[in-house]
Order: structure tokens, then sequence, then C-alpha cells
């Protein structure tokens, strides 16, 4: 009895020490590689904040945020759901074979309103009498959530919310231009879709917007690793990161991206922007409010203005044999009263060009 | 400061424990008492005065009432000393309601005072005033040092979430209490499994019935699945914690009382009510139900004592009308019981625990307080049976919900007793004890979901 008491109250306070021990000992990180997020520091010591409150809560965040072995440990629940609790899913992330997703199956109707009332204001204050086009990009629970049991969002519903609440003057081409995409054109980590999978797209969009299109099998391919998708590091699983691929050709070598949060022009591609936290910035700088991809060389006098999220920005280099400028504008980060400062409407080509992810969190549009 | 945070868990715990074993004995208890006014502090700043308040009130109660027993002084300061504490109780928790509830029949506008329920508030004053009433009665002596009367109060593991600790079951240790290796590890043990119960079976229970009630399309068959869940999350959440409190008494040198006993195994709810939430019902028996004459008087007068007694409980729970109907609905299936119920249950063998269930998941559903007559419509079928939501959910949390279900049987109890002495178990306890605060830590880390339900009380 004296050996099993010695060594229970060992296991009980050994880890306690030592965990806060090390939590003291090991430096703090400023940023969390594999969550994607700046981590909570020691927050500053003060009276007001004791008194108020404030003081334990960014203790309580500090601590959880800095915690050793953080990210072991969140593996570690990650199994314990997945393998001995049998969970479907954790923090609402999902593996469907080598897939990652993540669950999004509740239809939010004020979210899908805010959407379309955000598109019809910018049609009546700057559009009106252009052509105008509303794409809906599906996401990657489309794809496989139905089938494998898991809770899928009503994308018809929202498709008919769309359709019956946009303009009648908009274009409306759904989810029709993404029919042939398949789960395996987008990363297995990531939310996105993999830019050398996009040739049906391209095909398709620039059909409805009446250009011609690019035959992208012309095209470089260049490897990019490893890259870490958004859902890696939610997932907290041990997967294996993924390739990202970008094509180039004499074209999009040629095109210079600039924008006013962009300090100098930059390539389509910017290696440099692969190794920021989210590799998915080498397409186009990132996320921005507005952008602007001109090709120099360009012969066809077309403009296309893009209102978009980041499903956009691997999409949009491959559009640059159809048009001479491509701007993308994205209302998360910019107030739709203010695009007029950045842009002249005048006779471009419009398209939306939103994922259904997006569409169900309308109300980040500004 | 929650028991299930990384604060208390890593800063407190470890500094508490070391300081206070490392304090000479004379200095324990100013080690305990300090530590648990900075526990207090540390989740109700503005409230640590009246705590305090609180402690001198009812320690110079004690004293005055010993000092004049047998007088009518006595009794005045008996009268005071609960008038004072169902005062705090009337002022911080119930006055809102009381306001709104005359708003809403008489139409008038009194605003409401906006005042924070303090944390613990129905846990200490009810621990403070069967204090004083056990003084009066003559059954404890007044405690003389107001520093050893203050760690009782203030003692942190008892302090938020009960159990409710008479200052009788303790009146001893509080002076004069003995630390060893064998208590720190059956303590330890304790904790580490009221954590795991806590963090690793009710959060989790927690989510699923979170899930329901943002699902669009509530089915029968979820509106049950979240009805079990929410029963279970409820009984996990709150032994757990108890667990836990009992847990750092045993580490501190002190013996708390039980304050669950299987609950979910009784054949009905009388006797589960002698399983639940056990310091609370004492309390109600022994200051409330018997004082009032018990079952030793009339039909009239004994159904009238047990309405109030459940009347009280529903409000000691919390100052809404769902609690208010809560406690009804028991009083009244306690007399069904009493009257009738019980012979038919005493027939029907094994059914009589489903009985149990049902009734205890829907009480649970009024507790909840959230769409509580559109949940229980559902429940009995106004709505679809199932769809595949429900059987994704269901499927999701099966496991949990099977473990939850055991767990709350004495199932594992029975087989620990029966390999408590084989060799094995000394190094498979300590391994469970580390296991589950790693494996808690780790959940703790990865989620945002942790509430305690009976911090709101």
């Amino acid at each position: 009895m004296k050996l099993r008491s010695i060594l229970t109250s060992l296991a009980f306070a050994l880890p306690l020490l030592l965990l806060a021990l090390f939590h003291i000992v090991l430096p703090d990180s400023d940023v969390s590689v594999t969550e994607r997020r700046t981590l909570e520091q020691l927050p500053a010591f003060s009276s007001k904040a004791i008194i108020d409150g404030s003081y334990g809560e960014k203790l309580e965040e500090y601590l959880l945020d800095q915690f050793p072995l953080r990210d072991n440990l969140r593996s570690l629940k990650a199994f314990w759901q997945f393998d001995v609790y049998k969970q479907l899913d954790n923090n609402d992330i999902y593996r469907v074979h080598d897939q990652v997703c993540k669950l999004d199956s509740v239809l939010k109707t004020e979210e899908v309103t805010a959407l379309i009332r955000n598109t019809n204001k910018i049609y009546e204050n700057y559009l009106q009498g252009m052509n105008v086009f509303f794409a809906l990009i599906p996401d990657k629970n489309y794809f496989v959530a139905e089938p494998n049991g898991y809770p899928a969002l009503d994308y018809a519903q929202m498709e008919q919310l769309l359709q019956s609440g946009l303009n009648n003057e908009i274009s409306y081409l759904g989810m029709t231009p993404f029919r042939a995409l398949t789960i395996d054109d987008y990363y297995r980590t990531d939310i996105h879709w993999m830019q050398q999978s996009l040739q049906p797209v391209v095909d398709s969009i620039t059909t409805a917007l009446g250009t011609g299109s690019a035959d992208l099998s012309t095209y470089t391919s260049s490897n990019h690793t490893p890259f870490y998708g958004s859902y890696y590091g939610q997932s907290a699983l041990n997967m294996k990161p993924d390739v990202l691929t970008t094509l180039s050709n004499a074209v999009t070598d040629g095109c210079i991206v600039t924008g006013p949060e962009l300090d100098e022009e930059q390539p389509v591609y910017n290696q440099a922007d692969f190794q920021d936290m989210d590799g998915y910035n080498i397409f186009l700088g990132g996320p921005q409010g507005i952008v602007t991809v001109a090709n120099p060389n360009g012969t066809t006098g077309r403009e296309l203005v893009i209102f978009r999220d980041s499903f956009a920005s691997s999409l949009a280099p491959l559009l640059m044999e159809s048009y001479d400028t491509i701007t993308l504008i994205d209302l998360r980060y910019l107030a739709s009263v203010n695009v007029g400062k950045f842009i002249e409407f005048t006779n471009q080509d419009i398209l939306f060009l939103y994922s259904t992810t997006l569409a169900n969190s309308g109300k980040l549009l500004k | 400061m929650l028991f299930s945070s990384i604060t208390f868990l890593y800063v407190f715990l470890p500094v508490t424990l070391l300081v206070y074993y490392l304090a000479p004995k004379q200095a324990k208890n100013t080690v305990l008492l300090i530590s648990s006014l900075l526990f207090y502090f540390f989740g109700e700043q503005e409230y640590t005065l009246l705590l305090i308040l609180s402690s001198v009130s009812d320690y110079l109660h004690g004293l005055y009432i010993e000092s004049r027993r047998g007088t009518k002084q006595a009794q005045a300061a008996l009268v005071s000393s609960i008038v004072i504490n169902l005062g705090m109780l009337g002022i911080f928790k119930y006055l809102d309601f009381f306001i709104g509830s005359i708003n809403s029949l008489l139409g008038t506008a009194i605003p409401l005072s906006g005042l924070p329920l303090p944390i613990g508030i129905s846990f200490f004053t009810f621990q403070t005033m069967s204090y004083t009433i056990d003084v009066y009665r003559d059954q404890a002596h007044a405690e003389r040092s107001f520093h050893s009367f203050a760690t009782y109060v203030c003692l942190f593991p008892q302090l938020v979430a009960g159990p409710i600790v008479r200052y009788t079951d303790i009146q001893a240790e509080l002076n004069d209490r003995t630390l060893t290796l064998d208590r720190f590890a059956a303590g330890a043990r304790r904790f580490a499994v009221g954590l795991g119960k806590k963090v690793l079976i009710a959060n989790l229970l927690g989510e699923l019935v979170s899930v329901y009630q943002n699902t669009p399309n509530q089915t029968v068959l979820f509106a049950w699945v979240s009805a079990l869940a929410y029963a279970l999350q409820i009984y996990y959440d709150f032994s757990g914690y108890s667990d836990m409190a009992i847990g750092l008494g045993h580490m501190l040198g002190f013996t708390f009382p039980e304050n669950f006993r299987y609950p979910f195994c009784s054949r009905n709810i009388t006797e589960f009510w002698r399983r639940w939430h056990m310091t609370m019902s004492f309390w109600f028996r022994d200051y409330v139900y018997i004082p009032l004459g018990g079952n030793r008087c009339s039909s009239m007068r004994w159904i009238f004592n047990v309405m109030t007694v459940w009347l009280l409980t529903g409000l000691w729970h919390g100052a809404a009308w769902n609690f208010v109907a809560w406690g009804l609905c028991y009083g009244l299936i306690l007399l069904a019981e009493k009257f009738f119920l019980r012979n038919i249950l005493d027939r029907i063998g094994p059914l009589t625990y489903v009985y149990q269930w049902i009734i205890t998941m829907v009480m649970f559903t009024i507790f909840n307080g959230v769409d509580v007559l559109e949940t229980l419509g559902i429940m009995f079928g106004g709505a679809a049976l199932v769809d595949p939501t429900a059987v994704y959910y269901l499927k999701s949390y099966a496991v949990v919900l099977v473990m939850g279900i055991i767990g709350a049987a004495p199932v594992v109890k029975h087989i620990a007793e029966k390999v408590e002495h084989s060799p094995v178990v000394t190094v498979l306890e300590p391994l469970l004890t580390a296991g589950l605060l790693i494996l808690s830590t780790a959940y703790l880390i990865d989620g945002s979901f942790n509430p305690f339900l009976y911090f709101r009380f």
C-alpha cells in the first residue's frame, strides 16, 4: 500500500510540477505554425487588470497557448477522439480516406441573405449595365459529406436562395462551372482547390464570360513543398503535407501584381509568400482588400473584376490569357462603400466568385 | 477559478500544495485561508469582501448565540444570522427575478438591479447558516478562532460548488488534522477521477447538447439523445466537481462528505434524491423539512412540508421559473410515489429503472430551461422521428454515451474493489492517475467548451 501511495502521489504531483516548471523555463513562442495564428503572450500585470478580472482571463489564454508540448497534447486529444471515442469529427474536422474536411452543415439563411444584400448593393452602386456573373464554388463537403454519412449543407436550398435573391441582371452561373471537379481536385490538408486541376473551371468560366480559354497542359508546373494546409493544424492529426503546384507560362511570368497593401510590384507567384504561415499566399500575395494583376504585353483589351474569396487567387493567373487586367476585390477586407475609391467601373467583365463556405458566412462581407 | 483550468491545475494547485506542505503545522490554516481568498478573488474580485463579511457576521453570531444559549437573545441572534444570509441570497440571487416577475405580472417597469450573482453564494450561505443553527441547537461549539472559522467558510475546495460541508463535518480537522501519504494518494486519485469525469465526459456530452440546441431540424431521436446527454452531463459535471473537491480535501487533510452515490441506479425518484446531491438534500431535510414537522403530522401538513421543501430546492438551483416548475414537479412526483406509485413500481421489475431514467431525463430538460415546452413536445412525438443529422451525432457520441451510462453505475467501483490488493494495481493506479491528468490537460489545451454548470447556483 505504501509503495502504491508513493507511486500514485508521484504520478499526480510530478506532471503538475514538471509541466509548470517547463512552462516557466521554456521560451514563449510568438506564433503557432501548425495552427496558423499568433499566440497569447504573458499579460501585463496591473492592479486595474487584476480588479476587473481581465488579467485572469488573459493569463488562462496565455497558459493554454504557451503550454509545453502543446502540439503533442493536441495530437493526443485528436487520437483519443478518433481512435478511442470513435468520434466522427474532432473540432468539426473529419477525415474521409486521406482528405481532411470541416463540417459546415447548417444552412445559415441570414448569412446567405447578407451576401445577397451585399452583392445587390455592389451591383446597384457600381455595376448597372455591365456584364455581371455570379458563380458559387463548392466546398469539400459537397463531394464527401453526404455520401459518407456526415451532415451536409443543403446546397440546393443555398442555390435557390441565391438565385431568387440576386438582382435579375446578374447572370447566375451557380455551381455549374464546377460540376467537373471532384474531391481529388482539392488539397488533402487545406480548404482550397488545386490550381493544376482547374482546366474544366477555366473552360467553363471563360465560356460564360465569352473569352478564349487557356490550355493548361502547355503550362509549366512548379512544385512547392511541404504545404501544410489550414486543416492540418486544426486537425492536429499526423498527416503527410501536400505538394502545392503552381502553373506558369510566358503570360503569367510577364504579369505584375500591384495593390495598396503591397510595398512593391510582385510576380503572380511569390516564393517568399509560400514561407508565410499560409503557403497558399504564394498566389497573388495572399488575402488583400484589392489587388490587380496586369499583363503589360496583353492585347485583348479586356478587363475583368472579380469579387472573391481566396479561391480566386489561384484561378486568376489562369485567366490572364483572356484579359489584360484582372482586379480582385475581397469585401472581407475592403468595405463596399470604399470600392469606388480604388477602381473605376467602365466596361469590365464582372464576376462574383464565392465559395459556399463564404456564402454561409456572408455577414463577413463589409 | 475553475478546477478544470490550466491556471488552477498548473499554477494555483502546485504552488498551494508546495507552500501548504512546507508550512509548519500552526501556519497551515493561514496558508489555506490566503490561498482560498486568492482563489475566490481570481474569479470574483468584487465579491471577495462579501465573502469575508459573511464570515465575520456568522463568526460573531455564533459566539453570541453560544454565550446566550437558551435565551431570547440567542434566538434573536439566530434569526438575525438567517435574515442576513437569506438577505444576501435575496439581494444577489433573487431580487432581479422578483422584479422581473412583478414587471411581467403587473406590466410595471421597475428597473432591475443588474447585480451579478456572486459565485458559490448558495453554497457558502447554506454552510454558514447551518453553523449558526447548529450552534443554537447545541449541536456544535462556536469557533473561538476567527482565523479557523474563516478558513472553514472560505476553504477553496468546497467554496464555490460544494459539497455543502457543515461546520460539524470538519470541526475537529480544522484545528488538528493529519497529513499522510496514503491520504494524499487517495486524494490525488479522487481528484484525477473527478477531473476526468468533468473534462473527458461531461464537456463532450455538453457539446452534444449544444449541437442539438443549434440544430434547425430537431427530431424525436435527437431530442431524447440530447436529454440523455444533458442528464449525464450534469451528473458528471457536478459529481466530477465533488470528486475533485473531496480529493483536494484529502490532500489537505480534510474529510468532506460524499455528495453522490450512483443516483442513476435508483429504482424510483425518491431513491434518486437520496443519492443525488446528498449534502443539499440532507441540508433541506435537517434545516427545513424536519423543523416544519417532517412526516409526523397530518397528511395535508405533510404535503405542504414536501412541496415547500421542493419549491425551495428548485429556487436554490436558480432564480427562474423553470427551476420553480422543476422543484414543484419533483415534489409532486415524490408525493405520487409515496401515495400510490411505489406500489406499482415495486411490481414491474427492471422497468422501474426505465421509469426513473425517463422521469430524470424529462426533469432535467425542464432544469435545462432551453425551449422547455418545445423540446418536451418534440420528445413526445412533435417532430420527425429521425434524420441523418441525429443518426450522425448518435454514432459520433455513441462511445461517450455508453461510457457515461456504464460509469453512472458502480461497475468500475466493484472491479476496483475486487482487484484492490492485486500487485498489478500498484502500477495501474499511478498510471491511470497520471493518464487521466495528462489526457484531461490535452482536452483542455485543445478545447474551449468548459463550463461548470453548478457555478451558477
